[in-house]
């Protein structure tokens, strides 16, 4: 896995110096770039695509995908917004729309897992069921009454410091999600299902249980981005959240996980989710109107998967020709070191299906 | 052991005729000099072991390979066949155990898929399905040409395969081991229909591992071991022993025979295991120490005994115990926790996550030993004792890092070997843990398998390869269609009986045909 | 070896009866919608005897018409085994352009801007075909990026306008108005449209082979069939589709704007899915995604005629996609073991009779 993580490295290099891209041309559109409120405001705004997309991160390394997190966002959203309105405290709210996260996403999770439904068909369906949901729930109103120390969670900042609250959230969230996915069991478990589900299952890992746990999870996140994002805004509406599953999903693509499951990192996500927040924050005070921001956050997503198409190409073919040289290469694990081409041929085979 | 004179068999001109055909795959030689002619209305049988060599033949005339030396004729002319159309237009054409198929499409529409018949710039239906069902009618098949193929049995699959070879003209039709995936009732309607295409001047290729089908079918026979042509002959001048003889050959030295072991109490006792929709009234002891070698074909039913004792398949029937105590084995971690391992079969597959380097494929199942709070593995015991049961297995790497998928298959089963290892298991089943790796890697485990029955370790060996199983065993369980039909101890096997046991019915009434009644 | 003949007659009377009843089972799907529908607009008239009116219902055919084009493109992209999320986002697009050219030429031809709306749309179908048949790009990933480029452009291209009927010249807007027979002009076009690409999928090769890469990729690539120019195809027609259904769009509601044909991929992936195609590719008619797209009509006029909570419908569309998903997969699972067991218990008593005569 080292040279694979040494693959992997070179991405973030690469995600690092677009980072740095974005800041130079965020700079060179408006001097206002580089104050402390824009990249706070710019890093607020986005948090809850970056919550969501933490989940998404795991689901994606398993080969399966949740289309459904803007509804299920929009839902959670909706739940708090009718609570907020029959009078009942927000600090009951919160948890009771964490709930309604969790058991949208055991919905999808039952029916990957146990239905044996492909998930994209799955989230196909609940995209419009949730959001049907929420439009039931809350039909056209909009509930903005959240009381102020709430608002903050959105989009106030810690102390004097430009920081926003919902940073540290994701922050927080972001450690733990990283040092699941590569420091433990769990997730060694997570990118075993991605690259061979039956070999998982021959070596004793739960993988129907796995992926209910995982969908489960992307609902909770949800949720926790729902309340950030009603934070934010300072109001709920059913609408809350339409099209997030799309910057969600460019993001963890951009950050380098392979759409097919089984490879890609947190830190190449986290830098992709700044990467697209800064792109967005630098057009948006360019005076690019939101909507017309998708159509840059839809190219990327294009962008990156053509790139990784064309590169599976070349590897797969170079595969190909390199076979016969594979045998070359032999060291002795017994205090024998690498050799030479050793490294070559590694290379000419993780491409392999 | 001489052949026989081919010129002998058959004045009828052969259709196709392989001369000299050699292969090599890298420095290995898997066919050596065949010779090999298919007749106009004849059946040629091969036979042969695993690895004898059959499927490369069936490759080359299906265009998959190309022969490193050699020639193909055709009606007397040289021919190349690159892929599988240019197979198609020679008019040969391959019957695979699975056929490709449309399952949605009906079982017109894929005789006909891509060449529908068209009248005024449409499909004709009508005309399609006539015409499909004469040709099925042609081989006496029932089958209703609308029904999605997806309703089909495999044998019906394969008959559905056989008339749109037919459609397309084929002359030559090599048939890949077709019924060692359907019953023996699908088996004997199978041959009717060959006897039918013989009628009709088409040659056939048959491929089985079933001796009695072998004979009863061909007309000629050719048998091969290891990538040589060991005999051709009628198939009236061979009978079932002397069959088995060619194809066991003389018996080569044992790579790495079992050393004695002291074989303790019963660790484990399955009584009338029954599931995976065939296995019948599976009853076995296994012994500390002691080595059982399960021996059958592919689909006998070893591999799903296995599965089924590993938490795979829950069984639908019967009683296992482990130490005498009853075991519900429900999932792989249930078989772990009673001390049980499986090396499963397919290593690409079942086995081994490729894109993982030795250390993560080997730690997979006991990780949890090496996690501390909060699930958090601890790093350097894991890639510890995983270079430690590296260098033990004797992986040939250069370190615990490499990605298993640039190791050789022989390392890959090492490292697979090293993983079921590490739980410490008491019992551990093995289903062909030597297939497709050399012959030194082969010695290797074979030692390794040897050592840890000594510790006192209860061992399943599944295989089909007759040597493996005689010379690591103390006792062979054969199987055949999902039941164990013999015994023998290392005492008294004897290989001619093993695979006679294996691949032939015996008196059972369905297959007592005309050919198994030759003496 | 002994061939008998009275044998295989007496199983094609029982086979034959058995592979009926699973010939029906599957025909049920377009039968059963037929009944569905039926049933709907009973229990809708039932309760509002209103729609039945004829101009109710010629709103209700009209509304169907729309949703119907789409869907035929998108029944042939998920036969053959992929979707397309893009099409409400290639529907805005090319009425805009199509309105914004039409705007201020009172005497603008007609068939120009019908030709220009298909292009937009094939144009628009191209870019999809590219990425996913050509770059191999997850249908699903790969059209969620063009959904979202498409409709940006489109809003960019809008910069927030909105082109009213006011502006349009009337003989666009008659295109909506037109009766043949009684019957608006649309409805006679989707009919058309229906039965050319129903007898297409069903009497082309070109249509068979779509069926058969839905089926089976690997097979069909074995059998020869051309997994790129496939899926191009489904896809470029797709967005074809699309183009022309936005050309209607601006003549049915006269008003256009960047951000129409909001819900109509969900909607039009449901009626193709409630119509009987299968979403694993490979099986389902083409009509019967035009009988969903009804059924769907007639259900949003019934919840407004019903004074129902309109508010209801996305989850009504997402339950009809989980619904009938999971309905038709444990129905095929269950008539493929039904009928598997049935075949294996006849071999095996043809075969047993005939070793019996053998002896």
């Amino acid at each position: 896995m080292k040279r694979v993580r040494e693959y992997v490295a070179r991405w973030e290099a690469l995600l690092l110096v677009f980072l740095i891209g974005t800041f130079v041309f965020g700079a060179g559109v408006s001097r206002y770039f580089w104050t402390a409120s824009n990249i706070s405001i710019a890093t607020a705004s986005f948090m809850p695509v970056a919550i969501v997309a933490l989940a998404m991160t795991l689901i994606i390394v398993t080969g399966e995908i949740d289309i459904s997190v803007g509804s299920i966002v929009g839902l959670c959203a909706a739940c708090l917004g009718v609570c907020l309105e029959r009078g009942l405290p927000i600090g009951a709210a919160m948890p009771l729309s964490l709930v309604v996260g969790a058991l949208a996403g055991l919905g999808n999770g039952v029916m990957v897992a146990y239905v044996g439904l492909p998930s994209l068909v799955v989230t196909i369906g609940t995209l419009a069921l949730y959001r049907g949901l929420a439009q039931i729930v809350l039909r056209e109103r909009g509930v903005s009454d959240f009381p102020e120390w709430y608002q903050n969670i959105g989009f106030g900042t810690i102390g004097g410091s430009p920081v926003p609250w919902s940073s540290l959230i994701f922050a927080v969230l972001a450690i733990g999600f990283a040092v699941f996915l590569h420091a433990t069991r769990g997730g060694r478990a997570l990118y075993a299902i991605g690259n061979n589900r039956e070999a998982a299952r021959f070596s004793g890992i739960a993988v129907k249980r796995g992926l209910l746990g995982l969908f489960v999870t992307s609902g909770v996140m949800c949720s926790v981005a729902a309340i950030v994002l009603t934070a934010y805004l300072a109001s709920a509406r059913s609408d809350t959240a339409s099209g997030l599953e799309l910057q969600v999903i460019t993001a963890v693509v951009l950050g380098g996980v392979d759409i097919f499951g089984g490879s890609g990192t947190m830190v190449g996500v986290v830098i992709a989710l700044f990467v697209l927040a800064f792109v967005q924050n630098s057009l948006g005070l360019a005076g690019v109107t939101p909507e017309a921001q998708q159509i840059a956050t839809g190219g990327v997503l294009i962008a990156t998967l053509s790139v990784f198409g064309a590169a599976r190409f070349v590897r797969a073919h170079g595969a190909a020709r390199g076979r016969f040289r594979r045998r070359r290469p032999r060291a002795l694990a017994t205090g024998g070191r690498p050799s030479g081409g050793g490294e070559e041929s590694v290379k000419a085979h993780a491409g392999r299906e | 052991m001489s052949g026989f004179p081919i010129e002998a068999m058959s004045s009828v001109a052969p259709i196709v005729e392989l001369r000299g055909i050699t292969k090599r795959f890298g420095p290995v030689e898997v066919l050596t000099d065949i010779d090999l002619s298919l007749r106009s209305g004849r059946v040629h049988s091969l036979a042969g072991e695993n690895g004898a060599g059959k499927s490369t033949i069936v490759k080359i005339l299906g265009g998959v390979h190309r022969p490193d030396d050699g020639l193909i004729f055709k009606e007397g002319e040289e021919i190349t066949i690159h892929g599988a159309a240019e197979a198609q237009r020679h008019g040969i054409a391959v019957i695979h155990q699975h056929p490709a198929l449309f399952p949605d499409l009906s079982v017109a529409e894929n005789i006909f898929v891509g060449r529908q018949p068209r009248r005024l710039g449409r499909i004709d239906w009508v005309a399609m399905r006539r015409e499909a069902r004469e040709l099925l009618s042609g081989l006496r098949v029932d089958v209703d040409v609308r029904l999605p193929v997806k309703m089909l049995g495999i044998a019906e699959r394969q008959t559905v395969e056989i008339v749109k070879a037919l459609s397309l003209r084929a002359r030559v039709l090599v048939m890949d081991e077709p019924t060692s995936a359907i019953s023996r009732e699908e088996a004997v309607r199978l041959f009717e229909i060959v006897e039918t295409l013989k009628q009709q001047g088409v040659a056939i290729l048959f491929i089985s591992h079933f001796i009695d089908e072998i004979l009863r079918l061909g007309d000629d026979v050719t048998i091969l071991r290891s990538g040589r042509r060991v005999v051709t002959s009628s198939a009236a001048e061979l009978t079932l022993e002397s069959t088995v003889r060619h194809m066991v050959g003389r018996t080569p030295e044992a790579l790495f025979p079992k050393e004695a072991a002291a074989i303790g109490e019963p660790v484990v006792e399955v009584r009338g295991l029954a599931g995976c929709g065939f296995v019948e009234d599976v009853s076995f002891t296994l012994r500390a120490g002691e080595i059982v070698g399960f021996f059958g074909l592919v689909g006998a039913g070893r591999s799903e005994v296995a599965q089924m004792l590993f938490g795979i398949e829950p069984p639908d029937r019967g009683e296992v115990r482990v130490d005498g105590g009853r075991a519900r084995i429900r999932s792989p971690r249930d078989a772990m926790r009673l001390g049980i391992s499986l090396l499963p079969e397919d290593r690409h597959q079942q086995g081994l996550v490729l894109e993982f380097p030795i250390r993560a494929n080997a730690t997979l199942p006991i990780l949890r030993r090496f996690t501390r709070w909060l699930g958090l593995v601890d790093r350097t015991r894991e890639a510890e004792i995983a270079g430690d049961y590296a260098k033990r297995m004797r992986v040939v790497a250069t370190g615990i890092e490499q990605l298993v998928n640039a190791l050789s298959g022989g390392n890959q089963q090492k490292v697979l070997l090293a993983k079921w290892l590490m739980p410490s298991p008491r019992i551990l089943i093995l289903d062909q843990p030597t297939r497709g790796i050399d012959v030194g890697a082969k010695a290797e485990i074979h030692r390794i398998i040897s050592q840890l029955a000594g510790q006192g370790m209860a061992i399943v060996l599944i295989s089909d390869d007759v040597p493996d199983v005689t010379a690591m065993a103390d006792r062979i369980l054969v199987f055949r269609s999902g039941r164990i039909v013999a015994e023998f101890s290392r005492a008294t096997v004897d290989r001619g009986s093993m695979v006679l046991a294996a691949s032939h019915a015996g008196p059972d009434p369905v297959a007592a045909g005309p050919g198994a009644g030759r003496p | 070896m002994i061939t008998s003949s009275e044998t295989p007659t007496r199983s094609r009377q029982s086979g034959g009866a058995w592979g009926g009843f699973a010939d029906r089972i599957l025909r049920v799907r377009e039968l059963g919608l037929v009944v569905v529908l039926l049933l709907i607009c009973t229990i809708v008239t039932a309760r509002a005897p209103r729609f039945l009116d004829g101009p109710n219902l010629e709103q209700v055919a009209l509304s169907a018409t729309l949703v119907c084009i789409v869907a035929l493109g998108q029944a042939l992209v998920i036969i053959a085994r992929q979707i397309d999320l893009s099409v409400g986002a290639i529907v805005a697009m090319s009425a805009f352009v199509t309105a914004s050219w039409l705007e201020g030429r009172p005497d603008g031809g007609i068939l120009t801007a019908f030709l220009i709306g298909c292009g937009v749309g094939a144009a628009l179908g191209t870019g999809n075909a590219l990425l996913v048949a050509v770059a191999r790009i997850p249908a699903v990933v790969a059209t969620l990026g063009t959904l979202a480029i498409y409709r940006g452009a489109a809003i960019v291209i809008a910069r927030g306008r909105q082109i009213s009927a006011t502006v349009l010249p009337e003989s666009y807007q008659e295109v909506a108005q037109l009766h043949i027979a009684g019957v608006p002009l649309l409805v006679w076009l989707a009919l058309l449209l229906t039965l050319f690409f129903s007898w297409m999928a069903r009497y082309t090769r070109l249509g068979r082979n779509l069926y058969a890469l839905g089926s089976s990729p690997q097979s069909a690539r074995v059998a020869g069939i051309s997994e790129t120019r496939g899926i191009a195809f489904v896809f470029i027609l797709s967005g074809l589709l699309c183009g022309f259904v936005g050309v209607l769009w601006g003549a049915r509601f006269g008003t256009v704007d960047a951000v129409i044909a909001r819900g109509l991929n969900l909607e039009v992936i449901s009626a193709v899915v409630v119509g009987g195609v299968s979403i694993f590719g490979g099986s389902g008619s083409v009509y019967g995604a035009a009988l969903g797209a009804v059924i769907f009509a007639v259900l949003q006029n019934g919840v407004q005629l019903l004074r129902i909570n309109q508010f209801w419908l996305d989850a009504v569309v997402g339950m009809a996609i989980l619904g009938t998903v999971v309905f038709y997969m444990l129905l095929a699972r269950r008539v493929e073991r039904a009928e598997r067991e049935w075949r294996r218990l006849a071999t095996l008593g043809r075969t047993g009779l005939r070793v019996a005569a053998d002896r």
